[in-house]
């Protein structure tokens, strides 16, 4: 089920009531169940695929534990070997055959590969990251395994987190679900309190940027100029809120029973460079690919040469761990080469473009939106025609928007929806974004508790009242699960 | 923790207030029919209401013949069929606006489920079913074309919370809520309370409770009254097209979804050792559906059991068969039954 369905919140609901119901000897178990029902809800076979991933980790932790010496990496090897098989049958089995099938078809053969005619499991990568993370962390002897297998269970399937993370750490999370959990009413005001921002973010502001970005991508080829500028800008913001409403909606859902998640944005688009950016998007990921893929490859202790190939590849890998397609091994590789020009400037000394903040953060945000057009277009036609057309006759178009003498601004500025949807989607991202400004490096709930009463009411009101008068709940997805 | 259970629950109470009244007043009034169907004053869907007649009449009527398909299916008439079937007809018309192929399917697999037994059927296609232009169709239509949610993958819950939605869209609420207090239409209740015809026809309807069949009694009154040219002329905007007498061929063809529903609903049907009969619609431009589709849809149910009505023929040419561009009149519905139960 998604979060942003009345299932959910009755769902929601009757799990925090019964957990704070019942004993602490049996919370686990009521979370695990209630954590299943949530993953069945989708494709309830897949839960065998689940099982058998956390039953080959579970194992393998406990012996990576008991063996010494080079038998260790034998069981993180089948560890990662079982979640990076499972994930590539899934997910790029598939990509795979295609590309095949063409080089094959390049090179005048016959022969070609037939695809698997499967559904990707959802929360695949995630929560075999989730899973690889723990096997890694026992072996680098930073963990003790967990001997529970019920609470490990649940440190996977944890369904606040299951489908669309943040990927937690097992030092992090599993402790946690050891610990006895009292009624606190600050968890609940919190928790509620997040809950309610990431809802408003995903369904009054995402789902709204939504319409316009789907009418301009699905009909690209009658789209030249501003409406391609504006639909870029708006998936931007589209995906941010998107995503991190998602992650309020976990982070709150666990804070209601005292269980506290990591951090997975932090305002990723006050980012002064690229690589500020990637230490506030998607923070749990990021980090992942740092002390799983990048440190083991040598990370900053390499020679230059080899840590700019080193940065290259993580950023390719995290593209295609986003989707199985070239247009998303694209997204990585640009931003791996902005992260590269970043790293290169600094160690020749070559003075910044510019001094001033707000400069080095409207560049960083262009440098992430022209990014963001391969990762939203399906495929390279789209995503070049967004290049080769989307400055074209803007001038031109600026003057007939003015003058608005054939509705050019329906076609040109509001993509064939009302004005009054196109001001109220600018609107909600200048409101998220002053917000977010004066927010500095508090929490939403500390943030929106420093307020007044009165105000801090008023905010309840607005917000809730918002999602109720606002919302789109067209049953869309979050865009991160897809993934 | 008792006293701060307490300040949680009512913390959220005050939150939940207007929220609970406002769901409180959706109930009450029920402007879509859908709790207590005793004024419905928006439109609403269809397909919701037939499938609820049918499930209450089913319990003591036994149901033997079915008609399938969307709003055309207003043309065919279970006793204008009875001419020409020598089974006894016990008929119910299961036609809405905004059908598809997969909810034909899903209602004959209800009406087994109901231990009722389908001895006749027929089934009145035309592209308006295919999946590929029915998604595109139902998306600007809002709750009118809904299905039912035993017919469709939706929960009850779902179902009713679009309703909902549209309830507390646009502050839709405060017409409803104005309308149910004072009775009384008001200009910027246009396009939410639809009780005036102004832009429409036929709302004068009658349903009947067995059949549920409709019939516009107020529009063939004014027909008769006063001779289609003048009632066409009356109505002309309703009649608009680009041609008449199109010649063309249409591109749009069946989905592979589609094609599979079509062959699953065949072999629901002769499980249930039916007759059945598939019409392919008149079209008021006379295009004619593409040949891809009607050869597909001979190849699943045999050449003897489609006929193909779209294109250029003597019915759809006359205007006078038809209330607008969109749908045909009895008469004609009589007369396509005529021509498929000769051969």
């Amino acid at each position: 089920m998604i979060f942003n369905s009345v299932e959910f919140v009755i769902f929601f609901g009757i799990v925090t009531a019964l957990f704070y119901l019942i004993s602490h000897k049996y919370r686990w178990m009521l979370l695990l169940i209630a954590s299943c029902y949530f993953y069945m809800f989708f494709k309830p076979i897949y839960i065998l695929i689940l099982f058998l991933t956390i039953v080959i980790d579970y194992y393998a932790a406990i012996y990576i534990d008991k063996q010494s010496g080079s038998k260790r990496k034998y069981f993180l090897a089948l560890s990662i070997l079982a979640n990076v098989g499972i994930l590539a049958i899934f997910k790029y089995y598939n990509f795979f055959v295609e590309n095949v099938n063409g080089l094959l078809s390049v090179a005048n053969s016959d022969v070609t590969f037939s695809y698997l005619n499967i559904l990707l499991p959802i929360g695949l990568s995630f929560h075999t990251f989730q899973a690889m993370s723990y096997t890694i962390e026992v072996y680098r002897g930073n963990f003790k395994p967990e001997r529970h297998f019920g609470i490990y269970s649940l440190y996977v399937m944890f369904y606040p987190q299951l489908v669309a993370g943040p990927i937690e750490r097992p030092q992090q999370i599993l402790p946690q679900f050891h610990v006895k959990r009292e009624f606190n009413y600050q968890n609940i005001s919190d928790g509620l309190k997040l809950m309610l921002w990431g809802m408003f973010k995903k369904v009054v502001i995402a789902d709204r940027l939504a319409v316009f970005v789907n009418q301009v991508y699905n009909n690209h080829t009658d789209y030249e100029g501003l409406p391609l500028c504006i639909a870029a800008v708006f998936f931007s913001f589209q995906i941010y809120f998107d995503f991190s409403g998602y992650s309020d909606i976990a982070l709150g859902s666990a804070k209601v029973m005292g269980y506290d998640l990591m951090q997975n944005f932090n305002r990723p688009y006050a980012a002064k460079s690229i690589s500020e950016f990637w230490k506030r998007w998607h923070i749990s990921l990021s980090s992942w690919f740092k002390d799983y893929v990048y440190i083991p490859l040598g990370g900053n202790r390499v020679k230059l040469n080899r840590m700019l190939i080193n940065v290259l590849i993580v950023f390719m890998i995290s593209g295609l761990w986003h989707g199985a397609s070239w247009t998303f091994i694209v997204w990585g590789a640009l931003h791996g080469l902005f992260t590269l020009a970043e790293i290169f400037i600094k160690k020749i000394n070559l003075p910044s473009i510019s001094k001033i903040i707000i400069h080095k953060k409207i560049l960083v945000f262009f440098l992430v939106t022209f990014a963001w057009i391969f990762f939203r277009a399906e495929n390279f036609d789209k995503a070049f025609h967004f290049f080769k057309y989307m400055f074209i006759g803007i001038p031109e178009q600026l003057i007939t928007v003015i003058s608005n003498q054939n509705f050019d601004r329906l076609h040109l500025i509001y993509m064939e929806q009302t004005g009054g949807q196109f001001f109220l989607a600018i609107f909600l991202i200048l409101f998220v974004g002053l917000l977010e400004h004066f927010q500095f490096h508090k929490t939403i709930p500390e943030f929106i508790g420093s307020f007044k009463p009165v105000v801090r009411w008023g905010f309840y009101f607005v917000i809730f009242y918002s999602i109720v008068l606002l919302g789109i709940f067209d049953n869309t997805e979050f865009i991160y699960f897809q993934f | 923790m008792k006293r701060e259970v307490k300040i949680v629950l009512v913390k959220l109470c005050i939150i939940l207030c207007p929220l609970v009244i406002l769901l409180l007043s959706f109930i009450i009034i029920d402007p879509f029919g859908l709790i207590h169907n005793k004024k419905i004053v928006s439109e609403t869907s269809d397909d919701f209401l037939s499938t609820e007649l049918y499930l209450k009449n089913t319990k003591n009527i036994p149901y033997n013949a079915f008609i399938f398909g969307n709003s055309k299916t207003l043309a065919f008439r279970s006793k204008d069929w009875q001419k020409y079937v020598k089974d006894t007809l016990i008929a119910f018309k299961f036609g809405c606006p905004g059908e598809s192929i997969n909810n034909i399917y899903k209602k004959i697999e209800l009406i087994t489920k109901m231990g009722d037994t389908i001895k006749q059927a027929l089934i009145v296609l035309d592209e308006g079913l295919f999946l590929n232009v029915n998604n595109r169709h139902k998306s600007y239509f809002g709750p009118v074309y809904k299905h039912h949610w035993k017919t469709t993958d939706e929960s009850i819950l779902d179902f009713y919370f679009t309703y909902f939605k549209f309830y507390l869209k646009d502050l839709n609420f405060i017409k409803y809520i104005d309308y149910s207090i004072f009775n009384k239409y008001r200009n910027y209740m246009k396009g939410v309370i639809s009780i005036t015809n102004e832009d429409k026809i036929g709302t004068k309807s009658e349903r009947n409770s067995l059949t549920n069949e409709f019939y516009f009694s107020d529009i063939e009154s004014e027909i008769e009254k006063l001779g289609f040219d003048t009632y066409y002329k009356r109505h002309q905007n309703l009649f608009s097209v680009t041609q008449k007498n199109n010649n063309s061929t249409s591109n749009i063809l069946i989905e592979t979804e589609d094609i599979e529903y079509l062959k699953q609903i065949k072999k629901l049907l002769v499980e249930e050792g039916a007759k059945y009969k598939i019409i392919i619609s008149l079209a008021f431009d006379q295009q004619k559906m593409n040949e891809l589709n009607i050869k597909l849809l001979t190849e699943i149910f045999g050449k003897e059991n489609v006929f193909d009505f779209s294109g250029k023929n003597e019915i759809a040419a006359d205007s006078s068969f038809f209330y607008e561009r969109l749908h045909f009149r009895p008469i004609a519905g009589d007369l396509l039954l005529k021509k498929v139960y000769s051969k």
